[in-house]
């Protein structure tokens, strides 16, 4: 419990809270419109907010503990995916989507963001230090999007008019965008004394 | 058993390389690790403290490989780090910020810990400002704070890389009897510009230029490697390596000494200004 | 004292910071949306995709947005704000600097617009709607490159910017018919008396952000200035769109 409360405290939050409060405002004041415009804002917000939760000032200070990196920043990154799972559901039922399609879409949007931004702000927090994941997540997950516009229709992250293979078809596509992030995430929380000519059964004289 | 062993560690970022075939053996007592900007102490240091890996080569801390995770955990509870620049939550306390190490640090007792966090906050004279946040301490009450978070679990290998930066004379005096009389008497590893620190508080010290290992002794060794090469003169010699003017109007030369100059005792400073500098002529030339 | 001082060094630091932001991997980033635009368009002809080189430049946009925001925050980063207030420039010339600065990605995109608008023209037949609709391109980047400076100043977070980028993207292609549609930067008007408009609005909104960013504590006449002759535009032309 005390772990939680710090690891809370440490962690920047604010971009988050930001992002939501905006997505809430947003999914209120369109709650007559079209659905999708405030919630696809939504989702990245949220994504890119949580892009923040990796950024860590004392990651230096703190490296050599007996906490790994991965179970330091697992803690971060699993209030962050709890809040934002929350947040989406909230958002998805203000919103009142069309269906069960549309609502299963516009999460599986919210998840692959928000991997996306977890997996980019990982890697630029690795090999950059790890303060600056979040100012990274967010411009660059919105280029992958804009720029898969230019991939065929059945590829595209946001496509326009008829969706090729309907809902399931966007489902799909964002949750391998969301396993694509957590993998990359998972890459860059590999332990930093962790190297391959260091390990054990590389080293031929072990 | 060293607490320390480097064999024939390498590291390059990029094309740059770092450290290069670096041997070393650390056995518990004060270390001091001397070398002008760039030389790879804090690489080495960091190796050391299990934040990086070494492209090459092979290390043991603590008799552990910390290449194995579970070694790695193994050494780290019983390791203490100050980073060169140590990183803090700038909204915690002090008393809050040591806390939080100490759990990660894996001291689960509640009780337990909260004394620990007072005993290294009263080592490093913190007490008073336990409860002050971190962003209205001072820079030289941080450093103490990054040492005291270091200091958690009584370590038996300390690496404190630049340390004393920033610190005023008597901060770095305090810093010194600190270190001296640390109880569990841990191996330190200590990396500094200052070489009255490495004179005060080292028995053993070690030069580290441009990625290799350039001298391995006692301050005193050290200093005797400059014997016969300082010389005291009322005018600049251009036949020096280093000349300086002192506070007394003189300028003091290291370096071949000609063979009417009067030569000095010399100090660790002129020592270690003799090997690097030599290195730097070398290199420009 | 002056807001903004002319002089060499100015000219220096307007220099490094036009290559900086010109090289900045935010713009470079605009710059390939931008090409992937045009190259739809080369592919299937201007009545089909004449589009796709106003979404793609326009886009450009709001990447140039966050790039001058990230550049503007990157004293706060590197904990350099006091060190940056000690030297004897002031930070509205700074500032200043950076917003001059951002005429580096703007002629680029200039050159680059230019460039596709004469090949578009020498195929194709462009209407003067298109044509005042690609003119508001370049105006789109300087409003949104001072919106970014002015943001950092004010709002010191690097969530800032991306959030209103992606809000600016998503509210781009909406299907609302309104007049007010026309008002969102990155959108494009329909008739030549809206397209006319909007030219003299976006660059109000530049002026406006741009004395925004320059403003200070201690007043300022040159960011008071420009500031009202920015608002004094948006606020006339847009009634006249919305008219």
């Amino acid at each position: 419990m005390t772990r939680w409360r710090y690891t809370w405290r440490a962690t920047h939050v604010a971009p988050w809270l930001l992002g939501a409060a905006i997505s809430l405002l947003l999914a209120l004041v369109h709650s007559h419109g079209p659905v999708a415009a405030p919630l696809q804002i939504g989702a990245f917000l949220l994504g890119a907010g949580a892009g923040f939760v990796t950024d860590d000032p004392a990651a230096e200070t703190l490296a050599p503990s007996p906490t790994t990196l991965r179970a330091r920043q697992g803690l971060r990154v699993a209030g962050a995916a709890l809040a934002t799972a929350l947040a989406a559901v909230v958002l998805a039922s203000l919103a009142r989507p069309s269906g069960i399609g549309e609502a299963g879409a516009l999460v599986a949007m919210t998840a692959g963001i928000l991997g996306l931004n977890l997996g980019v702000s990982g890697v630029a927090g690795r090999r950059r230090g790890w303060r600056h994941g979040g100012l990274v997540s967010g411009p660059a997950v919105l280029f992958v999007v804009i720029a898969s516009s230019a991939l065929p229709p059945q590829w595209r992250l946001l496509p326009t008019g008829d969706i090729p293979g309907g809902w399931p078809a966007i489902c799909t596509r964002w949750a391998l965008a969301s396993l694509l992030g957590l993998l990359l995430l998972a890459y860059s929380l590999r332990d930093p004394a962790r190297s391959a000519v260091n390990a054990r059964w590389w080293r031929p004289t072990a | 058993m060293s607490s320390l062993s480097l064999e024939n560690v390498g590291k390059k970022f990029g094309s740059t390389p770092a450290l290069a075939g670096v041997r070393l053996e650390v056995e518990p007592s004060v270390t001091g690790l001397l070398g002008p900007n760039g030389a790879g102490k804090t690489t080495l240091l960091r190796m050391a403290a299990t934040v990086l890996a070494p492209d090459s080569g092979r290390i043991r801390i603590l008799g552990r490989d910390p290449a194995h995770p579970h070694e790695r955990v193994e050494i780290r509870r019983r390791l203490g780090y100050v980073p060169q620049e140590p990183g803090f939550y700038r909204n915690f306390t002090a008393f809050d910020f040591v806390d939080y190490v100490a759990v990660l640090k894996d001291i689960a007792e509640r009780r337990r810990r909260h004394d620990e966090v007072r005993k290294v906050l009263d080592y490093v004279g913190l007490r008073d400002h336990a409860h002050q946040r971190i962003k209205a301490l001072s820079g030289g009450m941080r450093q103490r704070l990054a040492l005291a978070q270091a200091l958690l679990g009584d370590p038996e290998l300390l690496i404190l890389d630049e340390a004393t930066a920033g610190l005023d004379p008597e901060q770095r005096l305090r810093f010194r009897e600190m270190i001296s009389v640390l109880p569990q008497r841990p191996t330190v590893l200590i990396s500094t510009h200052q070489t009255d620190d490495v004179s005060a508080l080292c028995q053993r010290v070690v030069v580290l230029i441009a990625g290799t290992i350039r001298f391995d002794g006692t301050p005193a060794e050290l200093a005797a490697t400059a014997s016969d090469r300082v010389w005291v003169d009322a005018d600049r010699d251009e036949r020096a390596a280093v000349s300086w003017r002192t506070s007394a109007g003189q300028f003091r030369h290291i370096g071949e000494r000609p063979a009417d100059a009067q030569s000095v005792t010399p100090t660790v400073d002129d020592a270690y200004l003799l090997l690097s500098g030599a290195d730097i002529s070398a290199r420009s030339s | 004292m002056r807001a903004v001082s002319a002089g060499p060094g100015l000219a220096q630091l307007v220099l490094l910071e036009g290559r900086r932001l010109a090289l900045h991997p935010l713009f470079l980033a605009g710059v390939v949306v931008a090409a992937g635009g045009c190259a739809a368009f080369l592919a299937r002809g201007w009545s089909t995709s004449g589009w796709t080189v106003y979404a793609g430049f326009a886009l450009m946009a709001p990447f140039t947005m966050v790039a001058t925001n990230v550049v503007t925050l990157r004293d706060h980063r590197a904990d350099t704000v006091e060190q940056h207030e000690a030297l004897p420039m002031p930070v509205s010339t700074r500032v200043g600097a950076l917003l001059t600065a951002i005429l580096a990605p703007t002629l680029l995109t200039v050159a680059g617009l230019g460039a596709v608008t004469a090949y578009a023209a020498s195929r194709f037949a462009l209407d003067e709607v298109d044509l005042l609709v690609l003119a508001s391109l370049p105006l789109i980047m300087t409003a949104l490159a001072a919106l970014g400076v002015a943001l950092a100043r004010w709002m010191p977070s690097a969530f800032v910017a991306p959030a209103l980028a992606v809000a600016f993207y998503f509210w781009t292609p909406g299907d609302d018919p309104s007049a007010w549609r026309v008002l969102m930067p990155l959108n494009s008007a329909d008739d030549t008396g809206a397209a006319v408009m909007r030219l003299p609005y976006l660059l109000g909104l530049t002026l406006l952000f741009a004395g925004a960013a320059l403003a200070q504590p201690q007043r300022s006449r040159t960011s008071v200035l420009l500031a009202l002759v920015g608002a004094a535009l948006v606020t006339l032309s847009a009634a006249a769109v919305l008219t």
